[in-house]
């Protein structure tokens, strides 16, 4: 028996910078929200406490994105799309093309300043969508002309 | 997309749905409109006539915010900001419409979105399985209709339904029939490879048979279901408590109610004997 291989190729590493920018913007509201609430309510929390949330948001901001490069991954063959995604759960899925309903390539405003793209190809499954985050952009169009062509040659209305 | 040449007997089958043979049943399309599936690989924008409703839209989805702009914002230079309140969902608006373009090549169709963040939704023709058509009352003005084309994708909410909003209503119409009446695999085979015996893609739309009509008489089946009950008995006890006030208020003024009084204490002291 073998074991089930990684995908074969890694995101684009400009997607490290996308997801620290969307960790940075996360803690930040953390703190906006948290120091706040403290304040106002009068509560006394030591400063220590302060120093491990900042430390943990930190190690969260600076670890988080190049880990979890090192987990996305995805892959697109003749009979099938294959995708792994996570960080401290990983998951990985893999959709037939003759199952393939919709692909879907988007970019978010903030994904345009760094050219990257995400596809998401829906299928019939009730687990939902097979999203690859952090394309580059050329490499997203690549793909979905790829899974476009694939899908089509396949008939019939997948299910 | 060419037809092959109708074959000379229609489908024999004895299936309810067939449209009777007639003139239009099976013949090539008739030279008016072109069909909608031919129109190859040019990005097509939704009707014109959007650019009326996308606006009023946004107006409606912004109209708290304007309502308070107009509330609050009527001080010293509140004009220039009522301005601006009604001019950003118009441009939103017409960004909307501008943005939005899609196209049916012969094997699949393609919807753009976005101005900032873009997508592109691909869905190949095969994998059609509903036109759903929708008018809302000010597309029902303007003659427009909504079309959405369901895949099997089991995408939650919008996610891989490709959303047409919206065509005139005949296109919209034609690109239904034209999708649901496709030939499975009709892209890569052609026109030549369908197979006569299966064919069943009426080439002129035979109008859809007349399934039932709503029949007035039907109103009084109403009450038997369990809400309609419920809502009987509320009318009942309502008319029973408005029309029992009326009587005990009308006792009271006529005083019957004083002489009725001592009948009981008559048919007690009887019974105590």
């Amino acid at each position: 028996m073998t074991a089930l291989r990684e995908p074969a190729h890694l995101v684009s590493p400009r997607a490290r910078v996308l997801w620290t920018l969307g960790a940075a913007a996360r803690m930040l509201l953390l703190f906006a929200i948290a120091i706040p609430v403290v304040w106002l309510n009068g509560l006394d929390v030591p400063w220590p406490a302060w120093l491990a949330l900042a430390a943990l948001a930190l190690a969260y901001v600076l670890v988080m994105p190049s880990y979890r490069y090192r987990v996305h991954r995805w892959e697109s063959t003749e009979p099938a799309v294959y995708t792994q995604a996570g960080w401290l759960s990983v998951e990985r899925r893999i959709a037939p093309m003759s199952r393939v309903q919709t692909v879907d390539l988007e970019q978010s405003a903030i994904g345009r300043l760094f050219d990257l793209a995400a596809v998401t190809v829906t299928t019939a499954s009730a687990a939902g969508p097979l999203r690859i985050e952090g394309l580059d952009h050329q490499v997203a169009l690549g793909l979905v002309e790829e899974l476009t062509r694939r899908a089509e040659a396949e008939t019939g209305d997948a299910t | 997309m060419s037809l092959p040449d109708p074959p000379s007997t229609p489908p024999s089958g004895d299936s309810p749905w067939q449209p009777p043979p007639g003139p239009g049943w099976q013949q090539q399309p008739p030279p008016g409109p072109p069909s909608e599936l031919a129109r190859d690989a040019e990005w097509r924008r939704l009707d014109l006539r959007m650019l009326l409703v996308h606006p009023v839209n946004e107006l409606v989805r912004f109209f708290p915010l304007l309502i308070a702009l107009f509330l609050f914002g009527s001080s010293d230079d509140g004009g220039v900001w009522h301005y601006i309140g009604v001019a950003v969902p118009i441009a939103i608006g017409v960004v909307r419409f501008a943005t939005t373009r899609f196209r049916i090549t012969p094997g699949q169709i393609e919807l753009r979105r976005g101005l900032l963040s873009q997508s592109t939704l691909t869905a190949p023709l095969d994998r059609v399985r509903t036109v759903e058509l929708t008018a809302s009352p000010i597309h029902r003005l303007l003659a427009l209709e909504k079309v959405e084309i369901g895949t099997g994708s089991a995408g939650r909410g919008s996610d891989g339904r490709v959303v047409l909003d919206a065509l005139g209503a005949a296109e919209a119409r034609r690109l239904r029939h034209e999708l649901l009446l496709r030939r499975p695999g009709q892209a890569e085979s052609g026109a030549g490879a369908a197979d006569p015996g299966t064919q069943a893609t009426p080439a002129a739309f035979a109008p859809a048979p007349v399934l039932l009509r709503f029949d007035p008489a039907w109103a009084r089946f109403a009450p038997l279901t369990g809400s309609g009950l419920l809502i009987a008995l509320a009318g009942l006890a309502a008319s029973g408590q408005f029309v029992g006030n009326e009587i005990a208020g009308a006792i009271a003024d006529s005083g019957v109610d004083r002489r009725l009084a001592s009948i009981p204490l008559l048919v007690l002291s009887r019974q105590q004997r």
